[in-house]
C-alpha cells in the first residue's frame, strides 16, 4: 500500500459519506415537510395559501 | 364571489404546481450532480493516467484531486453565497439574504469537511504527516471551515432574532476575507501544499487527460451545488409555510 491506495480509498469513503449523508438528509427533510404541509393544508381545507383567502 | 373563489383556487393550484416544479428541478439537479461526480470518480480511477512514481512518495494517492479540488471550489462558492447573504441581511434586512446566509454556511461546512478530511489523509500518505502548522493554505482553510461550523452550530443553538442574525451576518461578512487569502496563499507563501495546477507558471500544469477529468469534476460539483442550494432554499420556504399554517390551525382550534 505504499502507493497510497488505502489512504485514497479512506479519503473517498469519507467524502462519499459526507456528501451522500447530507444529500440524504436534505431529501428526507423535503419529504417530511411536504407530508406535514399536505396534512396541515388538508386539515384547513385548502390547496395553498391563496385559496385560503376565500 | 364565486368567480373570485374560482380564480383563487386556480392561483392556488398554480402555486402548488410551481412549488412541485421547482422541487423536481432541484432534486433532478442534485441527483444529476451526484451521478456526474460518480462518473468523475470512475474516470479518475480508470481513464486518468498515473503519475511518475519517482516524483511522488504515494503516486496513486494523487487521484484524490478529482474530488478534493472540486469540493474546495464548491466550498468557496458556498462561502461567497454566505458573504452575499450576510451582506443582504446586515445592510438591507432582506429575508432572502438571511436564507442565503444559512444555505452558504451549511454547504460551506459540508464541502469544507470533505476538503479538511481528505487533505490530511492524502498528506499522511504523501508527506508522512497529516498537517503542517507552518503552511498558510492549510491553516486559513481550517479556520474557514471552523467558521462555517461555528455558524451552523450557532444557528441551531441560538434563538432566531434580529440581534443574533446581525451577529452571525457580521461573522459571515468578515470571515469571507479568508477566501481570497486561502486562494492566493499557495502562490505567495507556498510551503507544503502543492502549488496551483492551472496558471501556476512554468513548473505547473497537468497531463491533458488528468486536466479533463478534473474539469469534468468541477462541472459535476457545480451541478451538485446548484441542486443542493435550491433544495435547501425550498426547505426554508416549506418550513416558513408550515409555521404559518400551524399558527392558523392554533388560532382556529
Amino acid at each position: 500500500m505504499t502507493s497510497g491506495t488505502l489512504f485514497l480509498a479512506i479519503a473517498y469513503v469519507a467524502m462519499i459519506g459526507i456528501i451522500g449523508g447530507w444529500t440524504w438528509k436534505l431529501l428526507a427533510r423535503v419529504g417530511e415537510l411536504s407530508d406535514r404541509l399536505s396534512a396541515a393544508e388538508s386539515t384547513l381545507g385548502i390547496n395553498s395559501q391563496n385559496t385560503e383567502e376565500e | 364571489m364565486i368567480k373570485k373563489a374560482i380564480t383563487l383556487k386556480r392561483e392556488g393550484l398554480f402555486t402548488n404546481f410551481m412549488r412541485r416544479g421547482v422541487l423536481t428541478v432541484a432534486v433532478a439537479l442534485t441527483l444529476l450532480g451526484l451521478m456526474l461526480a460518480a462518473i468523475t470518480l470512475w474516470l479518475g480511477f480508470t481513464w486518468a493516467p498515473g503519475v511518475n512514481p519517482d516524483d511522488w512518495k504515494a503516486p496513486e494517492a494523487y487521484r484524490i484531486l478529482f474530488w478534493h479540488v472540486p469540493a474546495a471550489w464548491a466550498s468557496f462558492q458556498a462561502f461567497t453565497l454566505l458573504f452575499i447573504g450576510s451582506g443582504a441581511w446586515f445592510l438591507k434586512r432582506l429575508e432572502w439574504g438571511w436564507k442565503l446566509h444559512v444555505v452558504g454556511a451549511q454547504l460551506g461546512l459540508v464541502f469544507g469537511l470533505c476538503v479538511i478530511i481528505s487533505g490530511p489523509i492524502w498528506g499522511t500518505a504523501e508527506w508522512g504527516t497529516p498537517w503542517d502548522l507552518t503552511d498558510v493554505r492549510l491553516n486559513t482553510y481550517a479556520v474557514l471551515t471552523s467558521l462555517s461550523l461555528f455558524l451552523v452550530m450557532g444557528h441551531q443553538a441560538q434563538p432566531d432574532t434580529e440581534d443574533t442574525r446581525d451577529t452571525f451576518s457580521s461573522v459571515g461578512l468578515f470571515g469571507f476575507i479568508l477566501v481570497p487569502i486561502t486562494i492566493i496563499s499557495i502562490r505567495i507563501w507556498q510551503n507544503r501544499h502543492p502549488g496551483p495546477v492551472i496558471g501556476g507558471g512554468e513548473d505547473s500544469g497537468l497531463d491533458p487527460q488528468i486536466l479533463m477529468v478534473l474539469l469534468f469534476g468541477l462541472f459535476s460539483f457545480q451541478i451538485l451545488v446548484a441542486g443542493q442550494v435550491m433544495l435547501r432554499y425550498i426547505i426554508g420556504g416549506l418550513e416558513d409555510r408550515l409555521t404559518e399554517i400551524q399558527g392558523k390551525l392554533d388560532t382556529r382550534y
